[in-house]
């Protein structure tokens, strides 16, 4: 598992290098800086401009969008590829990873298959940095009078509620569950993040969406959001 | 523990309800025992009863919602209320401070068997004494208790005039309990001077009072800060929130108990991305706010981008059959690719043949106002070349042209 990132000459390039060399130093996984082609003089040269950043670094030769998708690798990049196998961590502008001393990630849910595959893929990761996870399912009001959004929840979200919660005990990952009643998914996961001081959002790729993936959308920012890659959807 | 909230017309009834009572003993028995003080209290508790009612107006107007003409509200009225308040019962410690004074100064031997020069002597009998314990004692307890509901029940529902009234009752409190040690003086130890040291004494908290309270209201109308920490404070909460690139500025001021705060916000966030930033600003601001006691905040926030840094960049590219990239110096460009960079990315990119170039390469770079030019490995001729021009030298980490947005 390495974390990757395409070298970019330009100030917000070189603020997603910085990112990426944050994330791998608190992960404890090497860094990997992406370019089209490489000499010999361009790698000793970026070698020595991401050290002066404070990480350590080998440059590849590597296209991302033809590149073979390494299993748990993640990929630092806010322009999106069309694969949807890949693992992509978006920053918004932050040249540094966990703004908030919180280290809190919120994971949104629904009735469907993403929340759980999500919530799996990342509970070491959470785990291992000790961060605190908060669940998140936004639901329509049903045709009962309950302020309690809980009671408004479809019976197949409570069953992925379940699920999550017990990946989350299993990994002994702390946990907290928030149900809501937002007017639009996307905005709801948005704002509860940001009310919420959340460092992270992390989705992935529903298996039956064609259109207005919900993955898709949150990459608006402004929260750094993680797309955990699927080889079974088609891009 | 909750705290009930009660309509700030019910609170102001209790009040002067309260303030007919004290009127009616305080007048009877003042004017029954000749006792001045009594009796100027209850004139003072008269003009009490009118400030009530000038509290019930200004809450009245307070609450009137916002409108065109009035952006902020009308809570403003309750601050030029606290100046008032502020100031009369300044001018009512003077007084008092000063009565005591000169009436204590007439129990000092120089005055020894002298007519008494300035005020009547407090006349007491036994037979009265326990009307006028009970009605001094009795209404600096009522005072204390209205007092403290008054501005318990305004801090609840922001109403500074009932806040600053009720501070106003619990000086009057103090007043009624330094009567009340002249009393006891006189009754136990037949001492009735004790009563000028605690009224001068008392004077002297209602100064510190009237000033706290005409200061709040002196300060809100002149939309002073609502504190520099606090600003600072917020600034770094809103920097702290994910997509804010700074805070270009950010003002605070007080309408009323409200705290008013306009900030200016930079970020690369777009127009939805932005919405949802400016809701989570204010749920975090206004948490902040509630924990140092603002319970109502208003904020105004805008947003704009950072500074792009706009400058004309110069990329020299060598072209051969493999393709184009980064020329290494300046002795080798087939073309000159000059690029309009915003926040340091290429915003427009105009390619031109160097062969096709009337003057020197310098002298085209010049031309078109370029700051600086990228290099891949330039020489020392190069540096030098550049350092006696006002263009910028930048090597490129790596020649191939994708890497510098092209």
């Amino acid at each position: 598992m390495r974390i990757l990132v395409p070298y970019q000459a330009s100030e917000q390039g070189f603020r997603h290098i910085r990112f990426a060399g944050d994330v791998s130093s608190r992960m404890g996984v090497s860094l990997s800086v992406l370019l089209p082609s490489v000499s010999a003089e361009e790698s000793e040269r970026i070698r020595s401009l991401v050290l002066s950043f404070g990480f350590m670094c080998d440059v590849i030769a590597a296209d991302i969008e033809t590149m073979t998708n390494e299993s748990g690798s993640i990929y630092v990049l806010n322009t999106f590829p069309k694969r949807m196998d890949l693992t992509i961590l978006s920053p918004f502008w932050e040249s540094a990873w966990l703004r908030s001393a919180e280290h809190r990630v919120l994971i949104p849910f629904g009735g469907r298959d993403a929340g759980r595959f999500a919530t799996a893929t990342v509970m070491p990761i959470m785990k291992a940095l000790g961060f605190h996870v908060i669940f998140y399912h936004t639901t329509w009001r049903e045709g009962i009078r309950s302020v309690d959004p809980a009671d408004h929840m479809a019976r197949e979200a409570r069953l992925t509620q379940r699920i999550v919660e017990g990946l989350a005990r299993d990994a002994g990952v702390p946990y907290t569950v928030l149900i809501e009643t937002a007017e639009d998914v996307t905005e709801g996961i948005i704002l509860a993040a940001l009310n919420l001081k959340a460092s992270l959002i992390v989705t992935t790729h529903g298996l039956n969406v064609i259109a207005g993936s919900y993955a898709t959308q949150l990459r608006i920012g402004p929260v750094p959001l993680l797309t955990i890659g699927r080889t079974e959807v088609k891009s | 523990m909750s705290t009930r909230v009660y309509s700030p017309y019910t609170v102001m009834t209790i009040v002067v309800i309260m303030y007919l009572v004290k009127v009616v003993c305080k007048l009877s028995i003042g004017l029954h025992i000749n006792s001045p003080m009594l009796t100027g209290d209850g004139f003072h508790n008269i003009a009490d009863i009118v400030q009530a009612m000038f509290v019930i107006v200004a809450v009245a107007v307070s609450r009137m919602p916002a409108s065109d003409k009035y952006p902020f509200g009308r809570k403003n009225i309750e601050s030029i209320f606290s100046v008032v308040v502020g100031v009369s019962l300044c001018l009512m410690a003077v007084k008092i401070g000063w009565e005591s004074m000169t009436t204590l100064a007439r129990y000092l031997p120089v005055w020894a068997g002298l007519e008494a020069p300035f005020t009547s002597p407090l006349k007491m009998g036994n037979q009265y004494v326990t009307w006028v314990v009970a009605v001094t004692s009795g209404s600096a307890l009522l005072s204390v208790i209205v007092g403290r509901f008054q501005i318990r029940a305004g801090k609840a529902m922001g109403h500074e005039a009932l806040v600053a009234d009720g501070k106003e009752t619990l000086s009057d409190g103090r007043i009624e309990a330094a009567t009340f040690a002249g009393v006891l003086g006189e009754y136990l130890f037949h001492a009735p001077w004790i009563e000028y040291p605690f009224a001068i004494l008392v004077a002297g908290l209602m100064i510190r009072t009237g000033i706290e309270i005409s200061l709040y209201g002196y300060r809100a109308l002149l939309q002073r800060t609502i504190g520099r920490a606090h600003d600072q404070a917020m600034k770094v909460i809103i920097t702290a929130m994910p997509g804010v690139a700074d805070v270009a500025d950010l003002k605070s001021f007080r309408v009323g108990p409200r705290a008013i705060v306009i900030a200016k916000v930079l970020t690369h966030a777009d127009a939805r991305a932005s919405r949802l930033l400016k809701h989570g600003i204010i749920t975090h601001v206004t948490a902040y706010l509630r924990e140092h006691e603002f319970d109502e905040a208003e904020l105004f926030i805008r947003f704009d981008r950072p500074d792009p840094k706009r400058e004309r960049r110069a990329v020299a590219v060598r072209s051969s059959a493999g393709g184009r990239c980064v020329a290494a110096s300046l002795e080798y460009p087939t073309h000159l690719i000059i690029c309009d960079m915003e926040f340091d990315c290429v915003s427009r990119a105009t390619v031109h043949e160097v062969a096709a170039l009337e003057g020197s390469v310098l002298e085209f770079l010049h031309t078109k106002k370029v700051t600086s030019l990228v290099l891949f490995a330039p020489s020392p001729k190069d540096a030098l070349l550049l350092r006696d021009s006002s263009i910028d030298l930048c090597i490129a980490q790596s020649s191939q042209l994708s890497t510098l947005g092209l």
